[in-house]
């Protein structure tokens, strides 16, 4: 059986160290999912998997590239071939900034109905508004706007722009508005959750942190077909001498876990996959 | 001066708003370019991340910008949407009262039955957004709209019976409704004309400053605004909104009450609110809280059922009990 599942996700949302651990739990077998068959191309990957064995962070995947590796994968009873295509966050950017799908991406959102989003929330600088402060009339800015920052470029805001991607990707998809998404699955992945040091369940961050985004997807959406996840790839950053050994020593697979929905921590990172298809 | 329009003077905005004249981009605006010669079409592409390259067309049919009205298809043809009109003088805050609805939408505020489930303007709104936030202690606020300048902006909603509801809202100049409401044919106020002939509720906005500062004067202009919106309002709803309400306790009481009662007597069920963008505390109730009351107030009445009127077949059949019509 195919099943295709389209990792989403805009540049440093860690989808590449997500690919590369869950190969190195699906090759140890110990895992609710494992591998029926070996990978027979991990060219995507080969970096990355050297880069975390040495306990170095992988580089983000080069912009250009885009490469399907393909899992075959046991999960109970069923055997799945799982299509994970790699991609530079940089042309998911694209997308957003220059409104075209090109082909690859068409055939691989329309292939897919198990959409897996990896959202990195304290990525997403909020820098403070007027309904955040209390300002007075002495804030406004009566200078003319112009002077001195003509060179300022106009970027969409962190929220706005996780909004206008998922709208551009259901667009592709030909979603019609008038009724929720009942086929399909869309599993948010909060990455990155070791550095929020938190004791709150996956929805209610994402509600805190990015709660137009979370509004736009409980609107659009049946609550069934809604799963937010908190994971951790790697379980702690690798910043400190102390932590890169405990990579160098015990293996990349020994790390990284998940809190599911519920609030509830597995150590097998693989189950977010399994709770995506 | 570079960085500027030659047109800076009669209150062209570009580059961070559109053409004065056309209501377009800056950047292919003759005015702009004398000043700027080197910024061409090109360069300006590379400038701007969020500028399609016209020579690959998009994937998508919106592209996320303001609506024009010619460009309109892309909401209504999937359903009938609910157009909110904003009127008012120019300076009285309706382009940052929808700054400040999509940033309090941005920051987790909601309405009471409506949630948000999508929009095709998207970076419209998020432009104005950028407006609200705070740089270096100073707060840009919207630049005033130009003259010729008229977009709608789109939100869809998903009401608690999970119905989908578009709702667009208009954001035009002040100048054209003061024109229109010295002439309700001016040439110069297609806009406002437009606006009222399709919009299917109104929000009135009173500017509390101007007031404070114009006194009678302000308040004659607002009820010419309020006189031409009650000619052939045929039942929709108004609500007026008196902006920059953290000062409205300094309006003269003479003026303020004239006013009140002028529009009372105008509009069947007059219904008004405070609004401010200056918070006192948090939730500050004219900033946090009244300014989505408006919306929800606004949807309220659009959505209300009209009252049926059956016509009565009022033949005689001759028969007096069947004839009977209560005591008329």
């Amino acid at each position: 059986m195919n099943k295709s599942l389209l990792i989403i996700g805009k540049s440093f949302s860690s989808k590449t160290v997500f690919i590369t651990q869950f190969h190195t739990r699906l090759q140890k077998g110990k895992s609710r999912l494992t591998l029926y068959k070996p990978v027979t191309n991990l060219s995507a990957i080969t970096q990355s998997k050297a880069a975390l064995a040495d306990g170095k962070e992988p580089e983000p995947t080069n912009p250009e590239k885009s490469v399907d590796v393909e899992f075959p994968i046991q999960f109970g009873e069923r055997q799945i071939d799982l299509l994970c295509p790699d991609y530079g966050g940089e042309q998911v950017m694209q997308i957003i900034t220059k409104r075209i799908v090109n082909d690859k991406w068409k055939q691989a959102i329309e292939k897919s109905d198990n959409w897996i989003f990896f959202v990195r929330v304290h990525n997403n600088s909020k820098s403070q508004d007027i309904t955040q402060v209390t300002i007075t009339k002495a804030h406004v800015n009566k200078e003319e706007k112009s002077a001195g920052n003509e060179t300022e470029v106009f970027k969409l805001s962190d929220q706005s722009s996780l909004i206008e991607l998922l709208q551009i990707l259901l667009s592709v998809k030909k979603y019609d508005y008038h009724r929720q998404n009942q086929h399909l699955k869309l599993t948010v992945a909060l990455t990155c959750w070791d550095e929020l040091q938190t004791t709150k369940t996956p929805p209610d961050i994402l509600k805190e942190h990015l709660p137009l985004l979370y509004s736009f997807i409980q609107s659009n959406w049946i609550a069934e077909r809604i799963n937010i996840i908190g994971l951790s790839a790697l379980g702690f950053p690798l910043n400190t001498q102390e932590n890169k050994e405990k990579y160098q020593y015990e293996g990349a697979h020994k790390f990284g876990f998940l809190i599911k929905q519920n609030g509830e921590r597995t150590e097998d990172i693989t189950e977010l996959v399994a709770e995506a298809l | 001066m570079k960085g500027k329009c030659t047109k800076a003077d009669e209150g062209c905005t570009a580059p961070h708003g559109p053409c004065h004249e056309s209501g377009e981009q800056h950047i292919t605006c003759e005015h702009w370019l004398k000043n700027n010669p080197e910024q061409n079409e090109t360069e300006q592409k590379e400038e701007n991340p969020h500028t399609n390259d016209a020579a690959v067309p998009s994937s998508v049919n919106w592209t996320g910008a303001p609506l024009k009205m010619n460009e309109l298809a892309t909401i209504t043809s999937r359903g009938t949407p609910c157009f909110i009109g904003i009127i008012g003088k120019a300076d009285a805050g309706k382009t940052t009262f929808l700054a400040m609805l999509y940033t309090l939408l941005y920051n987790g505020k909601t309405l009471k039955n409506y949630h948000f489930a999508g929009s095709k303007t998207i970076i419209g709104w998020d432009e104005l957004y950028q407006r609200l936030k705070v740089k270096k202690n100073k707060v840009d606020f919207p630049d005033p709209t130009p003259a010729n300048y008229y977009r709608l902006l789109h939100i869809a909603f998903r009401n608690s019976r999970q119905q989908l509801t578009d709702v667009l809202f208009s954001d035009a100049s002040g100048e054209v409704f003061y024109r229109w409401s010295q002439n309700k044919d001016d040439a110069s106020a297609e806009n406002a004309r437009w606006i009222y002939e399709y919009a299917n509720g109104f929000i009135l906005f009173i500017d509390c400053e101007d007031l404070i500062q114009r006194k009678n004067a302000a308040k004659e202009e607002v009820i010419a605004i309020a006189e031409m919106l009650k000619n052939n309002l045929n039942k929709r709803p108004v609500i007026a909104v008196w902006s920059k309400a953290d000062e409205k306790h300094n309006i003269d009481s003479r003026v303020k009450n004239a006013l009140q009662e002028e529009l009372k007597e105008m509009f069947e069920n007059y219904e008004e609110i405070d609004i401010s963008n200056f918070s006192k505390d948090d939730p500050d109730q004219l900033v946090h809280k009244n300014n989505m009351e408006v919306i929800d107030r606004m949807l309220e009445k659009i959505d209300a059922p009209q009252p049926l009127f059956i016509p009565v077949n009022a033949a005689n059949t001759g028969d007096l009990f069947l004839n009977y019509r209560g005591h008329e």
